[in-house]
């Protein structure tokens, strides 16, 4: 009996213990737990510029620590200098020399100062019959220029071309450049060449100290070269290093890494990278912004200049503060299935707003891992149904309504209302797409506009799919559309036609279906002849978190699409369009090919939209107050108005914003095909201010509401190969769509 | 037993709302198509696998056991497949059974007419054979250490009597291997959910219909958070698979007395 109570008691005590550990929580930060948190972290401050409409700034360390600012404005002589301390006061210096340059027709492309204050210009001035584009000049003590004869070196190929993109002057005088071709080159204050570094196309460099540091070519390592001995004294190894890193000189001989993940430090000789400034919190993560390296003016104070592509300048300061916490107490969770630009835009525009609230964004599925969007969308539910889920999902990719259906999402409808009412419009169609009896439990904020370019003497008799087969039985010259095979078809135009294939119950639309697949081989029949390379027909691949089907449709509005309508192969040109980004290609065919507009993809449905970036909130979390701030924002025109190019925006006002091609101006671009053994171009400027309102027009216009089905899409694909063959009829291949889809929706 | 435990409670309950259901849950899921549809397959696959696994597995360690060299080899390599890891398996899968596989391409060479193997009712028979191949190693190395508890004398006693190999192996093997009988079904059973893996790999989420068992449908369910639906089809399907170990265990003792 003694034996048996010992056993019971031990059996009590282990199931107690058990049970203590299994209970605890994951609490376990310093804020939950009552242990003070570390403390100190750098602040991010937004400073205003001394002037209005500037159009480009060069940012110089002055060597007392001092900023000078160059700023390029619209008014003569083009370009001014203001000094500043402390990012507030600024004091407006004068610069002779810039006239000079001015009356030589020279532009200043970079410059530099070494450690006794000499400044150095890099100007570009190029002359005819030579291929040297550059000269560089001393400022002298009269703010005159003086032009260094410098020895310029033919490059690997043999051939003397100068076309610099940056100068830097390093602590022993000496100057660098980055010379495309060439690599980066060193000479000596007279201009006397000394050294070549890197591989021909690296560009990325600054020195500090006795140090010369490249990145390169591959964005894998950072070289460090000694700029005495010319010797390379290491590669230093800095992970996921992407295009957008930017390096700077500090002080002491060290070395400040710039990313959209933060400011890193490597002192001199090291190969640990410390992170200083913490990316996520601060504007660095913002996808609409692009910067320069982090400048070290005094020890622990850090300038970044920022720009956005409507030419918008901005510069942040950012200052040590030790009395807030390293690391914000209150945290937001953000769950998405892939990196979403819009996403990271409302999490930077949210922690600007409010420094003490982080916001984590977790990624569901990774670019480089193998993680199935089943898998990922699993553990995000386990974590749903476990009741720790994120306070905000982002629904794209996911089935939204299941989700509301199953009383996961809470009600938005407050939200819609408020933004509604205080004075930014929302385009409702879109913004009400998940709305129910009960209330609105997800909103786009962004949406996608299947469309058409097409003549405008055809576009009034092409309003829908049966139109359009209309037009291709009497229209047998050339392709409707371009395409290989009759898969392109049935996924372009299964965007517009989606929403007739299902009843209100879920169930195959029969009628809808077999209707599609009629119209859709008339059209296939009527091109097929000028489809020469459907046997070697290129499939779109998909990933392990893609399916193939979705990987074309995100690749529409592909190039060679234009360039057979530019040069009239095929009648017109379809595209999902993401922004009005999606309008440059269209527009460079418009103008080679003397006309066309867009008009809404003709298909089953009327006017159909593609909702993206859906967000909901999560009904069980704890800080729906934020939650709730954070939606607002996204709706808000300071995230509508960023260019992240992922969708149209909701908010009319940022919509019509966009419309205006702010940034567009003066800019030109190109773009090649190669077609058969000849090339084709298209060049020119950007869309004009009417072309985009045309595009605005068709985004106002929109009202049906679809989201594609990749699954069932695949399967439509896969059943048809017999009939799109001529071995079956309609019938037989509804039938089999019936049967294969049946399975799904009975579940 | 709180997993389960939790598991029956949620069965019992209306999805993420947390309202009581009574056996609303039971009643939707024994009208779900997609569930009758898995449910007559998984059972169909056990009643037709298990079955055929062991006797393969032990006409194989049989075979092994009466070679005179290299039975260590044919031991060793025979459970190899299951030391694949399930992609490779998928793969391989592909490679063989694609419309333009390796499969269809023997076909061919041979004036045959190609088959689709993974769009037709061949498709359960497909997931057979990966079974069968799979844990026929498995199965032989149990079998085999089974054997070898069996007393050589009663062979020799039986060669003495006249008695053949064949009748050795219904009079002495088979009476003698009633005992592992039960442990080794079950272990068939078990490693006969884990098809599934290959399954889903070659086929997604949505095969042919022939092989859409019941875990495609809970992975499915879980995808769509019908966890209501998860729990009470989890619910019977351990109901069930109770049954068939308390059934085995019945054969099986039956048999040893």
């Amino acid at each position: 009996m003694k034996k048996i109570k010992k056993s019971l008691l031990l059996f009590i005590c282990c199931m107690s213990a058990l049970l203590l550990i299994s209970c605890e929580t994951d609490n376990d930060s310093p804020v939950n737990s009552g242990e003070k948190p570390a403390m100190g972290r750098y602040v991010e401050r937004a400073l205003k510029y001394p002037v209005e409409g500037i159009m480009g700034v060069t940012p110089v360390k002055k060597p007392d620590g001092s900023l000078d600012l160059y700023l390029y404005l619209d008014q003569s002589p083009g370009c001014f200098l203001y000094n500043t301390k402390d990012g507030i006061r600024y004091e407006k210096s004068g610069m002779a020399w810039f006239s000079e340059l001015a009356e030589k027709q020279y532009s200043m492309d970079g410059i530099d100062y070494n450690a006794d204050g000499s400044k150095y210009i890099l100007a570009w001035a190029p002359e005819e019959g030579s291929k040297v584009y550059n000269k560089v000049y001393r400022v002298t003590g009269e703010d005159s220029l003086e032009e260094i004869k410098m020895e310029w070196q033919k490059n690997p190929a043999g051939e003397l071309k100068v076309y610099i993109g940056k100068i830097k002057a390093a602590s022993n005088g000496d100057l660098l450049f980055s010379n495309r071709g060439s690599g980066i080159e060193q000479y000596s204050p007279e201009g006397k060449f000394k050294n070549r570094y890197g591989g021909e196309n690296d560009e990325r460099f600054t020195v500090s100290g006795d140090s010369l540091f490249v990145i390169n070519e591959d964005s894998s390592q950072i070289a460090v070269y000694d700029l005495n001995t010319y010797e390379k004294k290491t590669d230093v190894d800095y992970d996921n290093m992407t295009r957008d890193a930017v390096l700077t000189g500090g002080s002491d001989g060290s070395l400040y890494l710039t990313d959209r993940t933060g400011v890193y430090r490597l002192a001199e000789g090291g190969n640990l990278w410390e992170k200083i400034i913490e990316g996520e919190l601060t504007s660095l993560s913002i996808p609409s912004m692009y910067f320069d390296g982090a400048i070290e003016t005094e020890p622990g104070e850090f300038y970044i200049l920022y720009a956005d592509s409507e030419s918008n300048n901005s510069i942040f300061k950012y200052e040590y503060d030790e009395n807030i916490s390293t690391v914000p107490g209150t945290e937001l969770t953000v769950y998405t299935l892939k990196e979403n630009s819009t996403l990271r835009q409302t999490a930077g525009e949210f922690q600007r707003k409010n420094p003490d609230i982080r916001v984590n964004i977790t990624v569901g599925i990774d670019e480089d891992s193998s993680v199935t969007q089943n898998d990922a969308q699993k553990a995000l539910n386990t974590e749903i149904v476990a009741g720790k889920g994120p306070d905000l999902i982002l629904l794209d990719g996911m089935n939204a309504d299941t989700y509301i259906s199953k009383g996961v999402l809470a009600d938005l409808s407050v939200i819609v209302k408020e933004v509604s009412e205080g004075g930014e419009k929302l385009l409702s169609s879109v913004t009400e797409a998940y709305k129910n009896e009960s209330g609105i439990f997800a909103v786009p904020v962004k949406f996608t506009v299947p469309a058409m370019w097409i003549d405008e003497e055809y576009a009034v008799s092409v309003k829908s799919l049966k139109d359009l087969a209309e037009f291709a039985k009497s229209h047998k010259d050339r392709q409707i559309v371009s395409y290989i095979s009759y898969r392109d078809l049935l996924k372009i135009f299964s965007l517009s036609c989606g929403p007739a294939w299902f009843d209100k119950d879920g169930n195959l639309d029969e009628k809808g279906m077999s209707e599609f697949l009629t119209l859709i081989k008339e059209i296939y029949d009527s091109g097929r002849e000028f489809a020469v390379n459907e046997e070697e027909e290129h499939e779109a691949g998909g990933t392990g978190s893609t399916p193939a089907a979705q990987a074309v449709i995100d690749s529409m509005s592909d190039s060679s699409d234009v360039f057979s309508w530019a040069f009239g192969r095929s009648y017109t040109c379809c595209s999902n369009m993401k922004s009005y980004n999606s309008v440059n290609l269209p527009s460079l065919a418009i103008a080679e090919r003397k006309g066309g507009i867009p008009v809404p993809l003709p298909g089953q449905a009327e006017n159909v939209f593609i909702p993206v970036n859906i967000i909901g909130i999560n009904a069980k979390t704890e800080k729906l107050d934020m939650a709730e701030e954070f939606v607002k924002l996204m709706l808000l025109t300071s995230v509508q108005n960023a260019k992240t190019y992922d969708g149209f925006p909701v908010n009319i006002k940022s919509l019509k914003h966009g419309a205006e091609g702010k940034g567009n101006e003066s800019m030109y671009f190109g773009i090649q095909n190669n077609y058969g053994e000849s090339s084709e171009e298209l060049t020119g400027p950007m869309p004009s201010a009417e072309e985009l309102k045309k595009v605005m027009e068709l985004c106002l216009g929109v009202k049906t509401p679809y989201v594609p089905d990749y699954t069932i899409l695949e399967m439509i694909i896969d059943e048809t190969e017999e009939y799109f063959g001529g071995t079956e009829s309609v019938e037989q291949a509804v039938s089999r769509i019936r049967e294969k889809t049946r399975l799904r929706l009975s579940e | 037993m709180v997993p389960y435990a939790d598991v029956l409670k949620r069965s019992f309950y209306r999805g993420m709302s947390g309202e009581l259901s009574g056996f609303e849950n039971y009643i939707s899921v024994l009208q779900n198509e997609a569930f009758r549809l898995a449910a007559v397959n998984t059972l169909r696959f056990i009643a037709l696998c298990i079955p055929l696994l062991m006797a393969f597995s032990l006409l194989l360690s049989v075979l092994i056991g009466g070679c005179k060299y290299g039975e260590d080899f044919f031991k060793t390599t025979s459970i190899i497949p299951m030391a694949l890891p399930a992609a490779s398996v998928a793969f391989l899968w592909k490679a063989a059974f694609h419309k333009n596989g390796l499969v269809n391409g023997l076909l061919i060479y041979m004036g045959g007419r190609p088959q689709d193997f993974m769009g037709t009712e061949l498709a359960f028979y497909m997931l057979i054979i990966c079974y069968i191949w799979r844990n026929a190693g498995y199965d032989t190395v149990l079998w085999s250490a089974s054997l070898s508890k069996i007393s050589p004398n009663l062979y020799d006693a039986a060669f003495v009597d006249g008695a053949g190999p064949v009748r050795q192996f219904f009079l002495i093997t088979i009476p003698e291997l009633k005992q592992d009988f039960f442990i080794i079904g079950i272990l068939s059973m078990i490693n006969s959910f884990k098809v599934f893996r290959e399954a889903y790999l070659v086929a997604g989420a949505y095969p042919h219909t022939s092989m859409y068992l019941i875990q495609h449908l809970f992975n499915n369910w879980f995808a769509s958070l019908d966890m209501d639906k998860l729990c009470a089809g989890a619910v019977m399907t351990a109901g069930i698979i109770f049954f068939l170990i308390v059934l085995l265990k019945k054969i099986s003792g039956e048999a040893v007395k």
